[in-house]
């Protein structure tokens, strides 16, 4: 068990939690703003306008096709090719967005179809306005029915960030592979770096079923 | 640009065969641990509980790198391909494990009676009963399996293997045509899985009327 003993170090711990650092500022930004690309384009898809819907529409249909990995890379390259200079954590922020965006738009979009067309039909013939059912009457029963496949979301999200070890971004995974080169312990040090990764993931899906079990008590 | 087209083609064909092997793979060990997961014996239940839980949290990255450069640390020394191949099973296996035990669960409990009272064992029941029902079920969750696969299979360019977004970066620092670029690549993504997309929603509709769920 000799590969563990540079963990013994104080140092070391310091090391990653630097990376670590960086890995949690990339998952909170990638999280916080593809929350924002996601209720937009869902709700351009469910504006009732042709115009909005199809482009949004076909922009989440073409996100969630390709990688994440692409995206990442367009944006970093793409970026640096008409002359704006993104530094790594920027360019995963703004490749992670745009992906978990789209996908997140899309378990809005399937949230809020879900709820039954006859009560849509219901609050319309009411003489409630579009805006007006889907306030009142559609988003009070879709919100309890995002929550769970959002935090999935966020954890994929979290784990995406790992990404960025591959274009520069100094976070947890990279910091890694620096500690396994100089130690020559690929084994010992990947398994703390996963032991990491998912203690992360597992709390965030600890949290959501918290949070399920509370919104579903007062929402549904 | 042009004269690249076949490296596109050649790195789309690869992306496509790591993603069936995989899936092959993925389905193998998903398979075995989801019925672990339903197993009247708690020891299978609670290992693939830990598995499931292990691999979900993980980020494929760490895995690809966990086998092609920590197992050759323990003398298991694979290939590119091979490595990328077992590090995308065992992520994928964890998906299948979680569709499988959502198709198990599908399976009308009358039916496991019937085939229990008409002397079929236990093992016998899920071979011929509960198996192909289950599978049949979880069908669309493994076409998304499939489609994740497809997306995930971009990072083993990482350990090495030749597959479209090695070959589209690489392509990309001779020519420096980024957009070109990476828009070939992505209209080769879009060709494999939109068609996948498409499909998935089919079979859950087709799913949905003759299994009424």
């Amino acid at each position: 068990m000799s590969g563990f003993e540079p963990f013994g170090q104080r140092a070391i711990w310091l090391f990653l939690g630097h990376g670590l650092a960086q890995t949690v500022k990339a998952a909170g930004f990638s999280i916080a703003l593809s929350l924002v690309v996601g209720a937009l384009v869902a709700a351009a898809r469910l504006s009732g306008t042709r115009l909005l819907a199809w482009p949004a529409a076909v922009f989440a249909l073409a996100i969630r096709s390709v990688p994440s990995y692409l995206i990442l890379l367009t944006v970093f390259f793409g970026a640096y090719a008409v002359g704006v200079r993104l530094s790594a954590l920027v360019a995963i922020v703004l490749g992670l967005a745009l992906y978990h965006g789209a996908k997140v738009s899309e378990i809005a979009r399937g949230a809020f179809q879900s709820v039954e067309r006859g009560q849509v039909e219901a609050a319309r013939s009411l003489g409630l306005s579009h805006g007006q059912t889907l306030r009142t009457v559609v988003w009070p029963q879709a919100v309890g029915r995002l929550q769970p496949p959002l935090a999935s979301e966020c954890i994929l999200c979290v784990k995406n960030t790992s990404l960025g070890s591959l274009v520069g971004l100094d976070e947890v995974l990279k910091r890694g592979e620096i500690v396994y080169q100089k130690y020559v312990n690929p084994m010992e040090t990947l398994m703390v770096i996963g032991a990491i990764y998912w203690v992360i993931c597992f709390s965030l899906s600890l949290v959501s079923r918290r949070v399920e079990g509370a919104v579903s008590w007062t929402g549904e | 640009m042009i004269e690249t087209l076949p490296r596109f083609g050649y790195g789309l064909l690869e992306t496509v065969r790591l993603a069936v092997v995989s899936l092959a793979g993925s389905i193998a060990i998903g398979t075995c641990v989801g019925l672990a997961r339903v197993a009247p014996a708690r020891v299978f239940r609670i290992g693939a509980l830990v598995y499931i839980e292990a691999i979900r949290n993980l980020p494929p990255l760490l895995l690809l790198f966990f086998v092609f450069f920590a197992l050759p640390r323990r003398g298991i020394v694979l290939d590119s391909f091979p490595s990328a191949t077992l590090a995308l099973s065992l992520y994928g296996g964890a998906f299948v494990a979680e569709a499988v035990r959502g198709g198990v669960k599908s399976v009308n409990p009358i039916q496991v009676e019937m085939a229990r009272s008409l002397g079929l064992s236990h093992l016998q029941t899920t071979r011929y009963v509960v198996l192909p029902i289950a599978l049949a079920a979880s069908l669309p969750a493994l076409t998304n399996v499939l489609i994740a696969l497809i997306k995930t299979t971009a990072l083993a360019g990482a350990i090495g293997v030749s597959e479209l977004m090695s070959e589209t970066k690489s392509v990309q620092s001779i020519t420096f045509r980024i957009f070109a670029a990476y828009g070939i690549a992505a209209l080769g993504y879009l060709a494999l899985i939109v068609p996948l997309t498409g499909a998935s929603a089919l079979l859950e509709r087709r799913y949905a009327r003759v299994f009424g769920a």
